[in-house]
């Protein structure tokens, strides 16, 4: 049997768990995880509650645009970062600036986290990981799993942070579910429904702006599993 | 009036009020300690406390820890009785606190959150869920279900599904 308590007791008790052991307590017996996730005491701490702006690609046009609230408080911006320090840290609607401009004509924004965009540049053939916030950004690596190179359309690549972590959360990697079957794979689930076999992109680590994007390694092991709802798109 | 007879005054001039247990238990405290429970402090202000305030749902054992735990917060020495001191300080309170949860076995400790529940009793509730989550924080599901005597009535299939769903959880 559950605990001797009323269930605003139960919940009010769970409330105060890190989200490592209430994601175990939701295992513990069926009216714990009914509680859990009938009151959604954890994907509050999984998913941000307001929107700062949105992302939009365009079909026939080379690249996309942001739509914000100017000076947003979003956490994009670290205190350390350079655009904040300045006194800046408006994200420039058109992007202009990130990716650079020259070799990275039609870009497209396949996904975003935290503050952070995973971009589709040199055609879709390579995947750029931008702060808009702090104007830097990482070209990835070409995943060396692939037997041949990947064209990226306009989804399909995900970046992926560690809910587990503390703040700011640290950036996992980036799932790719076409690569399933021929790469590390991670089994991952998105809108709380449909499952996805998706691969780690291993093999990269950058630092961007303060936020880690975790090596996997040269092909090893590694396998994330990333809960449901925190994958975009 | 008949119902003077329930209420004595003290020396301070405060009204006092009578609780009763549900095993007849009876605990005479001042307003101000009694108004620590928002149930009591609205049964106060509706004027329905002259024939003592029945508690069919708390035992006299939890209600004693209940009346020690008000009677030190409420900072009031004379109702406090002799055993407290005139004024508590915080680090008194603090010890206090910690002693009172630290020494509850589970049933007891479940005893006081439904009391604390049911009066209304912010901080105390605060303080025994605190100790709960404290109690869980950082086990395992298989920990939790020995710690409190939970039955898992996942079956197997289940119970590696929602492992599986919540499985950065389980990491190293």
């Amino acid at each position: 049997m559950a605990l001797p308590v009323p269930d605003d007791a139960l919940a009010d008790i769970l409330r105060r768990l890190p989200p490592r052991s209430l994601a175990a307590a939701r295992c513990v017996c069926k009216p714990w995880r009914d509680l859990v996730d009938g009151r959604a005491l954890l994907l509050p701490r999984l998913l941000g509650h307001s929107v700062h702006g949105v992302l939009i690609n365009y079909i026939d046009h080379d690249r996309p645009h942001l739509f914000s609230r100017r000076r947003s408080r979003s956490r994009s911006r670290s205190s350390s970062s350079p655009a904040a320090s300045s006194g800046g840290g408006d994200i420039d609607g058109n992007l202009s600036s990130v990716p650079p401009k020259g070799d990275m004509d039609w870009w497209h924004v396949m996904d975003h986290c935290d503050g952070l965009l995973l971009c589709a540049v040199e055609w879709g053939n390579r995947l750029c990981v931008c702060n808009p916030a702090t104007r830097r950004w990482a070209t990835l690596p070409r995943c060396p799993e692939s037997p041949k190179p990947i064209r990226y359309g306009t989804g399909g690549a995900y970046l992926a942070f560690d809910p587990a972590a503390a703040s700011p959360p640290q950036l996992r990697g980036v799932l790719d579910p076409r690569l399933a079957g021929e790469a590390p794979a991670a089994t991952t689930k998105a809108e709380g429904e449909s499952n996805h076999r998706a691969a780690v992109l291993p093999g990269f680590a950058a630092r961007i702006a303060g936020r880690r994007l975790l090596d996997y390694g040269g092909g090893g092991a590694a396998a994330a599993t990333i809960s449901t709802g925190v994958l975009h798109g | 009036m008949a119902a003077a007879a329930a209420e004595a005054t003290t020396d301070g001039g405060g009204k006092m009020i009578i609780l009763i247990s549900a095993d007849g238990k009876r605990f005479e405290v001042t307003e101000a300690v009694a108004s620590q429970s928002q149930l009591i402090s609205n049964m106060i202000e509706d004027d329905c406390t002259e024939n003592g305030v029945r508690l069919p749902n708390v035992d006299g054992d939890i209600l004693t820890m209940v009346v020690d735990y008000c009677n030190m917060h409420a900072g009031d020495a004379a109702a406090a009785g002799d055993t407290m001191k005139a004024s508590s300080t915080e680090e008194e309170l603090k010890k206090f606190d910690a002693e009172l949860v630290q020494a509850l076995e589970n049933p007891v400790l479940f005893k006081l959150i439904l009391a604390a529940n049911f009066l209304n009793i912010k901080s105390l509730l605060d303080m025994t869920c605190q100790r709960v989550a404290d109690m869980m924080s950082g086990k395992t599901p298989e920990q939790m279900r020995e710690t409190f005597s939970i039955e898992n009535d996942f079956t197997p299939e289940e119970e590696a599904a929602i492992r599986q769903e919540n499985a950065w959880a389980f990491d190293d």
